[in-house]
């Protein structure tokens, strides 16, 4: 049997965890990248638009983005190669082509299905040497043919 | 140190950070560190940047967001290491 303080405690931290939910929304600020010791991005099933500000890549340790189910779009621009080992956006509304992929030397799971990513595979994947999982439906020029690697 | 000088450094410290990283400085929480935040950090401080950061992504992805006046590692979507710099934020269902 629960006692009452231990009920009231678990009360107490449901409702917390329920606010948070309900407002989970927004784009993803810059100030992440103010986080330089920053390895992991875990901000998942809400209603974030926007998309992954180019900055966030540069942090120098960062290991996994995985801002899954949300409503993010936009293209993903990396401007230069990043640490980042896991990224997972399934289930967003990102576009452009999955180039952005080739920066990310180390990268050992991406996970990028049900988005709008549309072009071709970029020949360069193939040094992706760590990457032991993926999914992905691109569609290619715009096509309705569909590819999965 | 005076909280007029403690105000004006973490401000400066604020704007410069952002005017490399390119983002737009957030007032509303540089004035709750700056004024409201009873942990008082000071502005020489290693954590004084990470607090404005964490607070303002978190402000922002979560409007209804309460600040604490607690360490921000001791934040429930806040996860940091033994030298209590921040090495990962979680927010989800």
């Amino acid at each position: 049997m629960v006692s009452s303080t231990r009920q009231t405690l678990i009360n107490l931290y449901l409702s917390s965890a329920c606010s948070l939910i309900a407002g989970l929304s927004g784009e993803l600020p810059e100030e992440l990248s103010l986080l330089k010791h920053l390895e992991d991005i875990s901000i998942q099933k809400g209603s974030i638009k926007g998309t992954i500000p180019p900055n966030v890549f540069k942090i120098p340790n960062l290991k996994q983005v995985d801002v899954d189910k949300n409503a993010m779009s936009g293209i993903i621009e990396v401007r230069e190669e990043s640490s980042v080992q896991r990224l997972d956006i399934n289930f967003n509304k990102f576009s452009g082509s999955i180039d952005f992929l080739t920066l990310f030397p180390n990268i050992t799971e991406a996970h990028l299905d049900n988005n709008m990513f549309n072009g071709s595979i970029p020949e360069s994947l193939g040094d992706l040497t760590n990457l032991r999982k993926s999914n992905c439906k691109i569609i290619i020029d715009a096509t309705i043919s569909a590819y999965r690697f | 140190m005076d909280a007029a000088q403690r105000a004006a450094t973490l401000t400066d410290m604020v704007t410069d950070a952002h005017s490399v990283d390119e983002g737009s400085l957030d007032s509303n929480v540089l004035r709750w560190l700056v004024s409201a935040d009873e942990y008082y950090v000071c502005p020489q401080a290693d954590n004084a940047l990470q607090r404005y950061a964490a607070a303002a992504v978190l402000s922002k992805l979560v409007p209804e967001y309460e600040m604490s006046s607690g360490h921000e590692c001791s934040w429930l979507e806040i996860l940091c290491d033994a030298k209590s710099q921040i090495i990962g934020i979680k927010l989800s269902k």
